[in-house]
Formats: C-alpha cells, structure tokens, sequence
C-alpha cells in the first residue's frame, strides 16, 4: 500500500464546496439552483425493522411506469432496454412496463410501445399541458407489481440488471427507495457536448462502437456521470432516473406533485427522489453496477442551448423554490450500496471514491 | 441465560491461546458496537481450545447473552474439530465463522449478512480481511509492529466507540492484497447458511496441520464453487487481524522455516482439493454503504479492478471463470476486437434488438 490511510487533516477555513460548484454543468449564480451535498449524512440510518412476511403472496413484484414524449426513435431504445430480451435473470412473468405518452407531433404509438413483450401495455393520456406529472401518476394507478418504478424520461435507456437488482431489493428491506445513478451518453453530459456537435447521428455511432444491444454494460463505456450524478455515487445522489419504490410508499406520498406544472414537470423528480429518501420509515438502496443511460434528444434541460436554457432552468429552480420554500438539496440519508461491479464500471467506483477522498478534509465530524 | 428464542444466525469464533485479542474479537461482536441488530437476532458461539492462556468466562458473560462459551480439550493443533463442535452447537439457519478468534470485525457485519440471507438463500457472504498496521504482520520484525504498539494505537483510534476507524490503521491481508473486486483467496469472516455447510461436510478434520493449515481457503472455496451460491462482498466492512503470533502471520527471524511452513500447507491443500488449488474466480456482488473510513480502499479496489479487467479482455480470458453463468463482458468486448475471434456459442444467441 503507497497510501496512507487517514492523512488529509482537516483544514479550516477552506471551502472545496466550491470547487465543486465551479465544476458542475449547472449555470452558477442562478437564484434557487439546487445546492451540492458534498457528503453523506454522518449518522448511519437505523435500519427499521422488517416486518415477517412481507414478500408473501403471488403479486407481480415490479411495475415500471415510462414518459414518452415526442422521442420516438429514442424511448424505443429505452423500451428494448426493459424488455425480458435485454433484461438478465429475469422473464416476461417477473414486471410489467406501463408506457405513457403525452400527445405530441412526434407520437411513438402503440404499436412501436407494446412490441417489446407481453407484459408491456401503452397509455395515450390526453394532456393538455406540457408537464408529465399526471400521465405519470396516472400509469402508476394502473400498475399491478408490489414495487412501482418510475421513468420519467424515456430518453433513457437502462444497464442489463436494473429489473433483476430492483426485485431482489425489496426482498432487502418492505420499504426499500431503490436508486440508479444516471449517466450521459458521450464523453461529456449532453448540454455542454452538443455545443461542440453532439448529435443524434454521432450517438448511434458510438452505440454502435459497443455493439449495442448485445452488452448492455457496454454503455458505460461510451457515457459519463450525468449533472445530478456528476461527483458518483458515494455521495448523497440529486435524484435517480430509474426510482423504484413499495406501492405503498408510492400511494403514501402521492406520487409526483401535481404542483410541477413547468415542462418536462420541472423538478418534479428530484422532489418525489427527496420526499421518498427522507421518509423515516424507508432504506435507499443505490444500484452501483446499474445505470440509466440519457440518449440525445433535443430535451427540455439537456437539449436547449444559452439564454433559453437558463430561462428554462430558472423558471423550474424557482418553481421548486416557490413549492418547497428554498431551493432544492439532495437528501441526506446514507445509502445502502448494492450490486456487481461490471467491468467497464469499475472507473465511476474509483472516481465516486476519490471525488469523496479529494473532498474528505470537509468531513465535519466522527461517525460511528 | 441462553434466549428461548431462535436466532436467525450463529456466529462460531475460534479461540486458542490468545485471550486479549479474543475479547476483542468478541467485543466486535457484541451490541451495541454492531448496528441494527438485537441480541434476538444472533448467538455467538466461542469454542475455545484449551491453552495455558484462557478467556476469562466472566469477561464473556458481560458481552451479552447472545455469546455461548464452550471450553475444549483439544489434543490436536488444528481447529478442524473445534469448528465442528461449534456446528453442532449452532441454533440459526445462517452460519457465520471467524475460525481465527484475533480477526475483529466492523459494526455492520451481522446485519449486511442477515441482509444478504434475505435476497438469496444460497448467499455467501465475504467479509476482506485486513491486517492492523502499515503492512501485512508477517513483515511484523521489519515495520517493528508488536503488541504493545498495538494496544497503544487501537486505544488512540478508540475502536470500540466507532469500529469503522479501524480502516484508518489497516492494510490488505497479504492474501487479498489486489482487493475485494479480484478472486480472493481466503475469507476469515464467511457467513452462509448452516444447509450448505452440511454439503461442504463442515470442517475437513484431514487438516490436522497447526492453525488448521490452509482450512480457512479450503473452506471457502468449497462453499464458493458450490454451484448455486452467490457470492456477496461487503465493501464498507472488514474483519481485521491482531497480531497474536499466529502460524502465518509473524515474521520468523529464518524466512525460510515460515516458506517451508506455508509449503507444507499448500501441498495438503493440494491433497485434499485433488489437484493445483486457486483463489474463488466467482462475480462479487457488493453490498452496504462504505463509509469515508473505508473508501479508499474501495478506490484502491476499483483501480486495481480496472487493471484486470483490461488485462484479460486482452488476454482473451474469462473474468469470473468460476461463474458458469458468466460469459458476457469479456465475451463482448472481444468479439469487437475484429481480429476473426470467435464469441462461444451461449454468445451467438445474444438477442438483436427487434427492428
């Protein structure tokens, strides 16, 4: 061992948090944008006890809501990403994926939504407005599994063990918050890379540079962290594009906010992240090995450019401002860490660690 | 008093000739140093080989009621038998064993194990092993690590009010010196289920060498290649060795008698596995939160990962040979090489995306 366990004594008066917001592609100086947490909660969560039993009974274990929203080409990617075909260890039998579309000039349909397997089934829901919180909820009313997932983007297409670490996690805990840090397609996250040129057509060359789909795990090694992920995972993560949680917690929460009426449901997905973590009663658990993949797609916050970005972005901060009374900051509870470690992984486990080692000296305090 | 009730775990710990070290083992092991769990949940079973140098049965019994003491005379070296009379005791479904009673764990060891046991039956579960100190203790003469200095910095970390600060003085044991994310060779805190000890047979008492020999790896490779077990590794928890003098953990001034040792070992080892002997080659899934006190070490393991990785894709190698099921990441990757390769067949059914 060359390191030396330990040696980063804190020093005062210094403020890495910075650094770290220089760092990050959110625009700076932005009233209400959401603040880093550059660490976990010292105390570690009480685990509640679980009550016998719990997994009894022949239900469905996991329904997985989608949006689509004019992104056809993509959300069929993503699509095949759920399906029995892509997904390991599990079968048609073990979830359900419910597809809502909000109507748009750029329609996916029922066809290209339902063809992946039996157990996928489409939703048109009439909205009128440009926010995907209803159709969303609405999904979620029609699923059958004991564990309800949520996607709100469908521009993100997922890693091979999502489904399979997603059931084996409420086997974990009955209320078990599952995670999956998210990552951007691209060597950089897709706002600040498509001013350079990133575009649909160079994103199917490196899609297929890994032969996708044969390897899913692949895409890890054509991606990168995405903004609210972008110092990894071993710090308390912004929100999870995948989120996974019991029925009941869902039902107990009442699902996305129908408050988030900005587009694309403004921050409506780092709040239901924030209010199903916080809960006492619940564990989250992050999907290390896992990813959700963000595909280009002229999106609301990773598809505009300069001035209307920022009209966009401030509008949603201040949204969220305006409903929770401050801007928005990841919870703090300390995750449970599960999964294997695939290959081409490995290097967002090391990065995750050092970000947090760089960073140690901001530790506040001892922690049993 | 023993509880009425039936715990879901037991926890065997070894114990010959190492009474301080021992109580500090069993320390670890006892509420509320570990986290979210109640002394319902598991029994502690200490078997201890009769020494000149005991445990102190008072000093156990304020443990808790959880810890069951048994006192054996053992005519033998190895303690092959004492891990057998620690099964038969055994009242959980889960099995955990630390067959050296000097190996200290961390705070969340028994409840990440009884977490495992509850997402698959056939868990495993790994706990890396650590050595206290700078290096491994068997370099003990030349990074002058004794006892004394020992005692003296676990009483300046102040362990016992948070476990986790033992990573801060800690190394790789030498036996898994590349990290949890390669093949490991031995694990000296294993937890799994009692059925599956029974189809390893317990301990093989054909380890009759001092310290058991090479018992500890056997065992855990018997268990790991079992064709249905998964295999857990718990990233933020360690079991961390004493110096105590141990049969291959102290530096001997003659290099050569410790080698001589460790060939006799290896050569039963080779014996009794029926041919070469190589670490558990089988996927880890990880599991629970690493705190800041351990993430280094997880750095350290995905670098050195990485590295593998890269080398056996090049290589055309397997990753996790002992995985039936696993043919995919290296499989891929090489196919992509272009170079006329050719993907085994379980690759050729990979699913094409429907058009």
């Amino acid at each position: 061992m060359t390191r030396k366990h330990g040696d980063h004594p804190a020093k005062q008066g210094e403020h890495p948090a910075h650094d770290e917001l220089e760092k990050q592609p959110t625009p700076k100086n932005i009233p209400n944008a959401p603040t880093s947490v550059m660490f976990f909660d010292p105390a570690m969560p009480v685990v509640p006890v679980a009550p016998a039993g719990y997994l009894q009974g022949n239900r469905l274990r996991l329904s997985i809501v989608v949006m689509v929203y004019k992104m056809p080409e993509q959300a069929k990617k993503t699509l095949y990403s759920l399906s029995a075909a892509y997904q390991r260890g599990v079968s048609e039998e073990d979830y359900e994926v419910i597809v809502v579309e909000n109507p748009s000039s750029n329609m996916l349909g029922r066809v290209d939504a339902e063809k992946w397997g039996n157990n996928f089934r489409y939703i048109a829901y009439p909205e009128t407005k440009p926010t995907p919180v209803n159709a969303m909820n609405f999904g979620a009313t029609q699923a059958l599994g004991s564990m309800v997932a949520v996607m709100i983007d469908g521009a993100r297409m997922v890693s091979p063990g999502i489904v399979n670490y997603i059931i084996a996690a409420e086997r974990l805990h009955p209320n078990a918050i599952v995670a999956v840090p998210g990552y951007h397609l691209g060597d950089k996250v897709q706002q600040e890379a498509m001013l350079e040129g990133y575009d649909e057509a160079y994103e199917q060359t490196l899609l297929d540079k890994i032969c996708w789909p044969e390897d899913g795990y692949r895409l890890f090694e054509i991606s990168c962290l995405s903004g609210t992920s972008h110092s990894g995972w071993l710090k308390p993560l912004g929100e999870s594009n995948v989120l996974a949680m019991p029925r009941h917690i869902w039902d107990k929460l009442g699902g996305y906010d129908p408050g988030f009426t900005e587009t694309g449901g403004g921050q409506c997905n780092l709040d239901l992240h924030k209010r199903a973590v916080e809960l006492e009663e619940t564990v989250l658990v992050t999907l290390i090995g896992e990813g959700s993949f963000h595909q280009f797609h002229g999106g609301i916050t990773t598809g505009t450019k300069g001035k209307e970005r920022l009209d966009i972005m401030q509008s949603h901060f201040n949204q969220y401002a305006e409903l929770r009374g401050g801007p928005y900051r990841p919870p703090l509870k300390r995750a449970i860490l599960f999964g294997a470690m695939p290959d081409c992984a490995a290097k967002f486990a090391r990065h995750s660690a050092s970000t947090i080692m760089k960073n140690r000296k901001e530790i506040p305090r001892d922690w049993p | 008093m023993i509880s009425m009730k039936k715990p879901l775990l037991s926890i065997i710990v070894i114990v010959y000739n190492m009474p301080r070290q021992a109580l500090n083992t069993l320390f670890s092991l006892s509420l509320p140093y570990q986290k979210n769990v109640s002394a319902d949940d598991y029994e502690v079973i200490v078997v201890e080989n009769r020494s000149a140098n005991n445990l102190d049965p008072g000093a156990l019994a304020a443990l808790g009621p959880q810890f069951r003491y048994f006192l054996r005379a053992e005519t033998g070296v190895s303690p092959a038998p004492a891990v057998n009379f620690g099964l038969a005791q055994c009242r959980g479904e889960q099995i955990g064993l630390i067959i050296d009673g000097a190996r200290m764990v961390s705070p969340r060891v028994i409840e990440y194990a009884l977490l495992a046991a509850r997402i698959s039956q056939q868990a495993l579960v790994m706990v890396p092993g650590y050595h206290l100190g700078e290096r491994d203790q068997k370099f003990h003469l030349q990074t002058g690590h004794t006892e004394q200095l020992e005692i003296a910095k676990l009483e300046q970390l102040g362990w016992r009010e948070n476990g986790y600060r033992l990573f801060k003085w800690a190394c790789w044991s030498s036996s898994n010196q590349r990290g949890y994310l390669q093949p490991m060779q031995e694990c000296n805190a294993l937890f799994c289920s009692a059925d599956n000890f029974r189809r390893i047979g317990g301990a093989d008492e054909r380890f009759d060498q001092p310290g058991g020999g090479s018992i500890n790896l056997y065992i855990y490779r018997r268990l790991g290649t079992l064709p249905d077990i998964q295999l857990f590794v718990l990233p933020g928890e360690g079991s961390f060795h004493q110096f105590h003098g141990g049969v291959t953990t102290q530096e001997l001034p003659d290099d050569d008698q410790r080698k001589a040792v460790l060939k006799s070992f290896d050569t039963r080892l080779e014996e009794i596995w029926g041919g070469p002997f190589k670490a558990l080659t089988r996927e880890p899934m990880l599991l629970g939160a690493v705190t800041h006190w351990a993430q280094p070490f997880l750095e350290k393991a995905s670098e050195m990962a990485s590295q593998r990785f890269t080398r056996l894709t090049l290589n055309r190698k397997p990753f996790w040979e002992d995985d039936a099921a696993f043919a995919r990441f290296t499989e891929n990757a090489v196919s992509c090489l272009g170079d006329g390769y050719e993907p085994p067949a379980v690759m050729q059914q990979a699913q094409r995306m429907p058009e």
